[in-house]
Parts: structure tokens; sequence; C-alpha cells
């Protein structure tokens, strides 16, 4: 479908068009918009905000002393579900209430990809259930902190937040046996990459550095560590055990530190987080996942080549290298080679259906009189798709190839997503409010079968649907509804729009 | 099915492409003629049965007149004047009742000493290395083991590997069997009002035909199955299966046995969680009996559901875990290393116990927990390749860096 660069880059940088953000872009300019979006903080928020706000969770991302949270945890004692549980929840829903209405949509992405490339698993039973509490913290003011800022500052906020220290092991960790878990994937993963030459020997060296790193809680017993003599303190919820700290030299692929005191410690992280951000390795590393994320599934040499260059030039700075990729020449021309993944496709049909989270089954978070409110409709449909927010099992993030999505499991299940969204016999089993087909369609819109699927599909699409594929949603519109009432209108137009996103079509990204 | 459709002529041309992988199985004579030169070695169906939360061996399949393992489980262990004898000095708990008929019919073997080569005692760490298979580096294998192993086979059809689970896609592990099923009465054809499964499928068909999109392709062949799948999910079974969610998901697996639809790999979960930190309760109640017996009496009514079918499956049993020898406080078990590995069918080499029993002696255990002896690499291997007709160079794919041995599992 031809495709112009107001619609991809909308496409690419949002969850979704909509009418409302085409004419945005359009009475901006692409690159008006797009600049304007890297500066997220400036960009008005006020319908996410209200939403957010409705939300029985809202404020407790700030909890970053373990008191607080206790408290919290305490509050939410319910018979339903435990405390750590509705966490997980109030994560993930608060996490799809934004990316389906936030104004703020390029830094919305890019919060999706750093939860991709530093993923943790919420629903890992480690520490006793602090994971999940952690999880709320480690999402506002590691990813949301730092999402598009330089990547050592990132990197530096993951390094140190109880969540990855818990995650990847660290409370484990011991100066004698040092647990290679998150050097392991520091290098592998979030750095340098295989691709970067590094040796077992360098996984110890910075184990070992690693080795005394603990988030701000002992368990079992609980103890907090701010009240422990044996710990020193990095920061509100860091501490370094100095009884499980190794010192001495330590060598890292082209980097050397040493350390023997705890301050030293620190500063020897630092330097080294510094070192790997910086590594030409790590550039090109983040650079492929960009081009990987926005352009294609197998980006070509020359964009990744160029990218990787403003990454090391800009210092990290994704700002820089978002300008780069959508100014450049195979970001122009890669319409169509891009597949939405779960999540993408059912935040796309709100979107574009202008669906809002049903207030009422959003909103009742861990009141044990509703347990339906608790599984939010919306999150069970990407339960079911295998695409929760934060829920892939191990550190590597969620595939972003289309290969991986495409099976039969996956038609199966966003049929059924497609149908539960579009008005079935569930009523509310997918927590949004219907389609409101009396806003949708343009006034007056006359009651035949083509009419309704040039508008539906102008809504779903942004632009006319191929004359192939238009036929056929015109045809088996026509049999399965041969007659169009003023009564079965919105249901005819839901049966359309449910053919449209059954179209090869609807799942271009 | 009788008639020969398009549907035939395609699955007799994957069994045509997949003659290659070598003829092992010799049929039951008579099973469905019309498919009668089809039921060649691709015939095999394997079913890998996940006993998810670490699986207590020394509770199901012992050794008798064991003086360890009564001091190490004072209030646990099952006495040996309860335990029925499989012989040459090994007892099985009671509950399992329903397995003595496979094994006195040889179709039964136990593959003591089993588990994988790592020991981290976590949940979470030996299932995603499990359902990985690959060790050493975790650059090895990203993918599944069953998913690799469908590449092996390159699916004609969704149908060919097909997993039966209450497990998000997630939980797999990357691993994404083509076709996931949780229950066979979810996987369906949208209800949307006045579309007829018919029309929507002709519909992706037309609009399949017109484009070159794999998205597109693949919801064609999607619909295909899901097409097979009404019909196997309408020859509903007359053979009463016990009340259990395990029950429920092994007469999905039979239906789709039974269904001719060209299934190769069947992957379950079993529907409970061995993971007894505390109260196995008494012999003839509680929770480690209610266990074994959902384990042993679903087994059961699976294998007189599949009839002449048998001689198709190879199942086995995997665990993350055994646990520890010692039981705990709680009367419980804590998080161990090696279990073993149940492997039914009609071409089981059983009636035995496999593998090398390590010993329960303080000098024989690694930190309280019963060394493995046997990779359960090594047993799947064999049931891939003399089962299902893998060749020694898929093997090699699908468990990278790893030689199996043999251990005689399969006659």
């Amino acid at each position: 479908m031809p495709v112009d660069r107001a619609l991809h880059v909308l496409r690419r940088f949002t969850f979704g068009p909509s009418a409302e953000t085409v004419a945005e872009v359009r009475a901006q300019g692409v690159d008006a918009w797009f600049e304007r979006q890297l500066d997220h903080v400036a960009i008005p928020d006020a319908e996410c905000d209200a939403l957010l706000a409705s939300h029985p969770s809202f404020g407790w991302g700030q909890l970053r002393d373990f008191k607080e949270i206790q408290s919290v945890r305490d509050s939410l004692a319910s018979p339903i579900a435990p405390p750590d549980t509705m966490f997980q929840f109030a994560k993930r829903n608060v996490n799809y209430a934004r990316r389906m209405t936030s104004s703020r949509q390029v830094f919305e992405t890019m919060v999706e990809f750093w939860s991709d490339h530093f993923n943790i698993n919420d629903t890992a039973s480690k520490g006793g259930g602090l994971l999940n509490a952690y999880g709320l913290d480690w999402e506002l003011s590691v990813i949301r902190g730092h999402a598009l800022m330089p990547f050592g500052q990132l990197l530096r906020a993951v390094v140190y937040h109880p969540a990855m220290i818990l995650w990847l092991d660290g409370e484990f960790s011991r100066k004698t046996d040092p647990n290679e878990n998150f050097a392991r994937e520091l290098l592998e993963l979030y750095t340098v990459t295989p691709a970067g030459g590094y040796a077992q020997a360098d996984i110890e060296q910075a184990a070992r550095l690693f080795s005394g790193l603990r988030g701000p809680v002992q368990r079992p017993p609980l103890v907090e560590r701010a009240t422990m003599p044996t710990m020193y303190r990095v920061n509100d919820q860091t501490f370094i055990d100095t009884r499980q700290q190794h010192y001495g030299t330590f060598r890292v692929m082209g980097w050397t530190g040493s350390a023997s005191r705890p301050e030293e410690v620190v500063a020897a992280i630092d330097s080294l987080v510094a070192y790997l951000a910086g590594h030409p390795s790590t550039a090109r590393s983040i650079a492929t996942k960009l081009a990987r994320r926005f352009v294609a599934d197998q980006p070509g040499k020359g964009i990744v080549d160029d990218l990787t260059a403003q990454f090391a030039r800009s210092g990290g700075d994704p700002r820089q290298v978002l300008r780069t990729l959508v100014a450049h020449g195979e970001f122009a021309t890669s319409v169509g080679r891009k597949t939405k993944r779960p999540a993408e496709d059912l935040l796309s049909l709100t979107r574009a259906l202008k669906m809002k989270p049903e207030t009422s089954r959003f909103g009742l978070l861990g009141r044990a009189e509703n347990l339906a409110a608790v599984n939010w409709g919306f999150d069970q449909l990407l339960s079911r798709l295998g695409h929760q927010h934060s829920r892939w099992p191990l550190p590597d993030g969620y595939p972003d190839t289309e290969e991986y999505w495409n099976d039969s499991a996956s038609h199966v299940a966003r049929w059924y997503a497609h149908q539960i969204l579009l008005g079935s016999s569930v009523v509310s089993a997918s927590g949004m409010t219907m389609p409101d087909w009396n806003e949708l369609l343009p006034p007056n819109t006359p009651l035949g079968l083509v009419e309704l699927v040039d508008a539906v599909s102008a809504r779903l699409f942004q632009d006319a649907l191929p004359a192939q594929s238009r036929q056929v949603v015109i045809d088996t519109a026509a049999r399965t509804r041969p007659v169009i009432t003023a009564a079965n209108r919105d249901s005819t137009c839901n049966l359309i729009a449910f053919l449209c996103a059954s179209l090869p079509e609807w799942v271009q990204r | 099915m009788t008639h020969l459709d398009d549907r035939v002529v395609s699955r007799r041309s994957f069994i045509a492409g997949s003659a290659a992988l070598g003829s092992v199985l010799v049929m039951p004579s008579g099973v469905r003629a019309a498919f009668g030169n089809a039921l060649t070695p691709s015939g095999t169906i394997v079913i890998n049965i996940c006993l998810r939360g670490g699986f207590d061996s020394l509770a199901a399949v012992f050794p008798l007149a064991n003086p360890e393992l009564i001091k190490a489980r004072p209030t646990i262990a099952v006495p040996d004047s309860a335990a029925l004898s499989l012989g040459n000095g090994w007892g099985m708990h009671p509950a399992l009742a329903p397995l003595l008929q496979f094994w006195n019919a040889s179709e039964l073997a136990v593959v003591v000493g089993a588990g994988a080569p790592t020991r981290t005692r976590s949940h979470f760490d030996e299932t995603s290395l499990m359902a990985r298979a690959s060790y050493g580096s975790t650059t090895l294998a990203r993918t599944g083991w069953i998913a690799r192993a469908n590449e092996e086979l390159s699916l004609a059809s969704a149908l060919q590997s097909v997993s039966v689970s209450s497990s998000t896609l997630t939980s797999r592990n990357g691993t994404r069997p083509a076709l996931a099923v949780g229950k066979l009465a979810n996987t369906r054809f949208p209800t949307v009002s006045g579309l007829t499964n018919a029309t929507f499928e002709e519909f992706l068909g037309r609009v399949g035909s017109g484009s070159s999109s794999t998205w597109a392709t693949r919801a064609t062949a999607t619909a295909d199955a899901v097409r097979r799948l009404e019909g196997a999910r309408l020859r509903e079974s007359l053979v009463p299966y016990p009340n259990t969610e395990f029950a429920a998901r092994l007469k999905d697996a039979a239906a789709l046995v039974k269904g001719d639809l060209g299934v190769r790999f069947i992957d379950l979960d079993f529907a409970g969680d061995f993971d007894l930190h505390a109260t196995y309760g008494a012999l003839d109640n509680g929770s480690m009996r209610t266990l074994l017996s959902d384990l042993a009496t679903g087994l059961a009514a699976f294998r007189f559901d599949v009839g002449d079918r048998w001689g198709q499956v190879v199942m086995s049993t995997v665990t993350e875990f055994g646990r520890r020898v010692d039981e705990n406080a709680s009367n419980g078990t804590d998080h161990g290393w090696a279990s073993s590995m149940f492997v039914l069918g009609g071409r089981v080499n059983g009636g035995r116990i496999l593998g090398e029993f390590p010993g329960l002696q303080p000098t024989q255990l690694v930190d309280g927990d019963v060394r493995v002896t046997t990779d359960y690499r090594s047993v799947l291997g064999e049931i891939l390749t003399r089962g299902a007709g893998f060749s020694a160079a898929s093997l090699e794919r699908i468990f990278p860096r790893f030689s199996p041995r043999q251990l005689g599992v399969l006659r």
C-alpha cells in the first residue's frame, strides 16, 4: 500500500494512527511533529493524566522507600490476590493505558523499546514478591526516567536498581562465589553483545566487581539494609554489602579498575558502565536493535552503519539516533516491512476506533468485590496472545520479528481478541468501551455496504484499501449482512472492522 | 475421512516429503485404510508431558527395603508393605496402580536418575533451560527445543505440532509450537454475528490468494487447521475420563491422535503442581496421592481412548528437578536434582527400570540431592530418532553440543 511519510512515521512511532493524530502531523509537518515529540515533557497530556489519576494505583510508582512499599502492600491485603500480584496488575494496566491515550507517543514507543532491551519478568517469584514491588519504580525511574536520555545514564540507572539486582541474582552473589548472571547479560545482551569479543574471564571479573550490590531489603528474615552497619549506602535503595564485596583490580575487555573500599567500588562500576556504554560494539548493537524496531526485521547495513556512527558521535543520545533514522532513505522505503506485534495490533485498534478503558473495569484494581476488575479484560487478551507487558520470561525481551509472531496460535488468538474488542457476546470482556459509530462515521453516511466499508476502513487505515482487499471485504460483508438497517448498522460496522483487522494490511506497521 | 479431497492430497504429499526421515514404525494393520500408505514412521506421535513443580520420583517409584529412604523420610516414605512391587527390588506408590497394566504389558519404562546437567534448584531457571534444552552458554539457543524440532520437520501444517496446556504462550520460554490450543474447545473460528466459519475461511483464502504476504499465507493455513480441528472436536470421545483438568487435556490429545490430522508433537502440562514443600498427606488421601492418582488415571483413560493408535504414541514425562531426599520439617520436600522419567507407549521397551540409580547413601548424594546419571535429553533424543525418525544431524540441531546415550527405551 503506498503510504505517505506522515502516515509511515505515525505507524512506526505511535501505537497506531488515528484521524486526530494524522490531522495533527499534517498540520504541524512531519519533522516539526517528530521534533516536538522528542521533547516529550513539554507535550501536554491531560487525557492520559486524568485516566491514570483515576486508577487506584496512582502514586504507587513513586514508591522508592521500602517502608512505603510495605505500607501499600499492607493496605492491599486482599482475599483474592496477593499484594504483589496487584503490583503487577498496576504496572501492566497503567502501561497499556499510557500507550493507548498518551500524546507522548514517540516517548512511549521508546519506553517499550527499553522495556524489551532490559526485560524484567515481573512474575518471576524472586525475592519473595519484592521484584513485583520494585517493578513499579523500575519502570518509572529507570525506563521512563531515561527513555530518551543518553544510553550511559540509562545503563547506570539499570545497574544500580534493586529490580535488576534481584532479577539477575545479584542478591545471591558472594565474595567467594560471585553470581555471573548479571555480568553475563550486561555484556551479552545489554551492551557489547558477543560481537564485542569478550571472554568468560571478562564475565567473571565483572561479576566480582558487582558481587556486593544489594537492594534495600534483606530477606528472609526481612531486614532493612539501611539499618545494617555492614551495608554501604549507594543511594536510597541500593547498598553494597561490605562482607560480600570483592576488592582488588578488575579487568573487563579493555577496561581496568580497582577498588579497596566501597566508595571506590561505586567509582569503578560507574567507570565500567561508561566504558561499556561508549564501546563501539554497544553502539552497533543498539543501533541494530533500533533499526529492527523502527525500520525492518532485517535492516540494511547502510542504515545500521549510519545509526551506529550517530550513536557514537552523540554519546549514545537516542534522540539524535532517531532523528537520523527518520531522515534516512532506508526508513522512507521501508513501508510495509514491519509487522505489528500483538500489543501493537490491539492498541492500534483501540486508538483508531477511539475505544477507551472502561473505567468501571479499569479503575477497580484490587477491590475484593470485583474479581473481573482485577483481571482487566485488555490484559487478559494480551495474556492469550503471549504479549503482556513485562512478562517475557527471559532477559532478552520479546522478539521483534514477524517470523516469531506469525504462527497459527497467534492467528487464532488475534481473531479472538478482535472479536472480543469489536463487540462479542461477552460484553465488557475486553474492559474497553465499544466503538461509537455515531462519532466515528462521517455525518450522514448512507446505510450502504460500500459506503460503510469505505468509512470504517478509512478510520482503521487512515488510507484507502487496495482494490482487491476492499472488494473481498465488501463481498464477505454482503454475504453475511444482506440487509443493512439503522438497527444493525453498528454491528455491521463492527463486522466490517473485524474483517479489515483480518487483512494482512492491518498487521503492517 | 474416506473421501479424497485436497486435504488428503496435501497430507499425502507431506508424507512423501517426510519419507526421508526413515522407516522405523510398523503400524498395526488395517488402521485407517484411507491412509494406508501414509502411516509410515512419520505416523509416530511424540507426547511430551511436563510435570511442573519438581516431581518427587522417590515418592512414585523407589527402591524397596531401602534403609536410607526410610530414615530420610520418617513420615512421608511409602512403607514397603503398602508399595506395589515392580520386581527387582523396586516399588511404586499405590496411587499409581492404574500404571501397573502398562508395566505388566511392558509398555512403561521408568528412567531413574534422570535430570538436567545443571543443578540450580530454581524452578524458573531449570524450567527455562529445559524448554530450551541448551546448556553451557546462554547464546547457544534462545528458542525452545520443540520449536527447533518443528524447524527440522519444516511443518507442512500447523497441526503437526500442538501444545495442549494451560500456560500462556510466553511460558513456553520461546518454544512456539505451531499451534497452541490451550483447550481444544478454545481453538476455533471467531464468533462474529452472522459470519459463518466457511465464509470467514473463504475470505481468508481470497485474501491470501491475491497476496504474497507471509501473514496472509499463515492465516489461510491456520483456517485449514482450525476447520480440521473442529472435525476432531465433533467426534466426541465416549471413553470415560476422570474428572480432572489433566484428563481433559489428555482427552484433547487423544482427539488429536485419533483425528488423522497429521499431528507429530503434542506438548502438554500436567495440571497440578508437584512443588510440595509441605503436607504430602497420607497414602490414601492428601496432596501427593491426589497428584499421582490424577497422573495415573488420566494416562490409563488416554490409552484406552486411543485404542489401536497406542502403537503410534510415545509419551514421556519431564520435570525441572526432583526433590531433596530428606523430608523437611513440614512433611514435604525441598528442591533437589535427579528425578525419574516415565516413558509409555505401544513401542516402549517397558516393564523395566532404565538408567542407573545413583543410590541414596550420604556419599552418593550431592548436597542431599539424588545425583543425575542420565541427561533427560538422552531419553528425548532416542524417542526423536528411533521413535519419530529424526536423523542424527537433526538431533544435533535440536540439542546442540549434546551427545545422547542410547538407553533402549524403545523396542
